[in-house]
């Protein structure tokens, strides 16, 4: 009896310890994918075109500003062209980039660059219309190899136990190193 | 009621919780007003544990950073420039945490206050993202009150915020703000000139 209640007592213990942590429980349900690729979650689809870096960018001049405005980076500037689309109702598509090493990146709020409704973070998107537009994210440019782009539903972080499109930007090293050397030192977006 | 042997208790654990908050509560108070802090200035950097922060600059100045001249605009403002660093794994919460850790100690010890706005040094914008392990430096913008000049040297306390792998609450991870940590004491001069972050 006293040899039972210790086994049940100790499978208890590991059953405890073995239980995943509560962000582990309600970690987003991730969707990959690849550039080039529709992937369809469940209230939205997103699908990446093409990959650029800027070391800055030159925008319209604002209304109280002299001159188009230069929007530069910390790091260095990458662009996701991609045509997103709310499936169900309208809404906010975001986007970030995670690291090799677990880092995230939140993509650039839409005023920053300043492009209108072409800047699609925080910008709030139509139902059954396939727009086509950008993600722009300022990352450190010995963090881009092995970089993921990932998508969610609302304006926040990823919705827990929600979607969150994976996107391989396939950058391994040779990729990483022939986007880098593209890098323009001032993209106009005017 | 109050000779209930429970609300008693009670009574008692409600005022060792007011006295706890209030001893854990800020700069002057953690330790008593007189605890000494280390002091960083200009250029040194403050490793405090969510964030990294190095003094670059202050002023006072009658516009805020990037705006032009507003005539109905009265206020006389406290800039302080700092090279911040995300030491976390996301930029998500960031810049929440830069307003809640690093404030303005207008008495040089206590009267602390969290910065009205924070504002991109190089462009003046708003839209502030700290990412992680990329340097950005950063305008936090304090209003003076009354305008009256502050206290010189200008004297900022930075709060230390350490990640706790499951809060009570609600189990999640989380960077959880701590105790004072650090005192910036910087001259407010008339301008500043360091800009980039690098």
């Amino acid at each position: 009896m006293l040899v039972a209640a210790v086994l049940v007592l100790a499978a208890v213990v590991w059953l405890r310890r073995a239980e995943p942590d509560y962000d582990a429980k309600v970690a987003p349900i991730v969707l990959p994918g690849a550039v080039g690729q529709r992937v369809q979650a469940r209230n939205f689809a997103v699908e990446v075109k093409k990959a650029k870096l800027a070391h800055a960018y030159l925008t319209k001049a604002g209304l109280f500003d002299a001159a188009p405005r230069t929007v530069a980076s910390d790091g260095i500037w990458m662009s996701l062209l991609v045509e997103a689309e709310p499936l169900d109702e309208p809404g906010f598509i975001s986007a970030q980039l995670r690291t090799r090493d677990g880092l995230i990146y939140r993509a650039s709020d839409h005023g920053r660059p300043e492009l209108g409704g072409s800047n699609f973070n925080g910008q709030e998107l139509l139902t059954g219309l396939r727009g086509t537009g950008a993600y722009f994210f300022d990352v450190p440019p010995d963090r881009l190899e092995g970089a993921h782009a990932q998508f969610y539903w609302g304006n926040v972080t990823p919705g827990q136990m929600d979607h969150l499109i994976d996107i391989d930007l396939g950058l391994d090293a040779a990729a990483t190193r022939k986007l880098l050397a593209g890098a323009t030192p001032t993209l106009d977006l005017r | 009621m109050s000779r209930h042997r429970g609300w008693r208790a009670v009574a008692a654990v409600g005022l060792l919780a007011v006295v706890m908050v209030a001893a854990l509560g800020g700069f002057g108070r953690h330790g008593g007003r007189n605890t000494v802090y280390p002091i960083a200035g200009v250029g040194q950097r403050v490793d405090a544990g969510a964030l990294a922060v190095t003094p670059l600059c202050a002023w006072v100045a009658s516009g805020k950073p990037g705006r032009l001249p507003n005539p109905f605009d009265k206020g006389r403002y406290l800039i302080l420039r700092l090279r911040v660093e995300n030491l976390t794994e996301s930029g998500a919460a960031a810049t929440a945490y830069l307003q809640d850790d690093v404030v303005w100690l207008a008495d040089g010890k206590t009267d602390q206050k969290e910065a009205a706005q924070l504002q991109r040094a190089d462009d003046h914008s708003f839209g502030v993202q700290l990412q992680p392990r990329l340097p950005t430096v950063v305008d936090l913008v304090w209003e003076l009150p009354g305008g009256v000049a502050p206290r010189q040297p200008a004297v900022w306390g930075v709060f230390r915020r350490e990640r706790v792998e499951r809060t009570y609450l609600t189990n999640e991870q989380a960077w959880v703000q701590g105790k004072p940590d650090t005192k910036l004491r910087l001259q407010a001069g008339d301008a500043c000139t360091q800009g980039r972050a690098s």
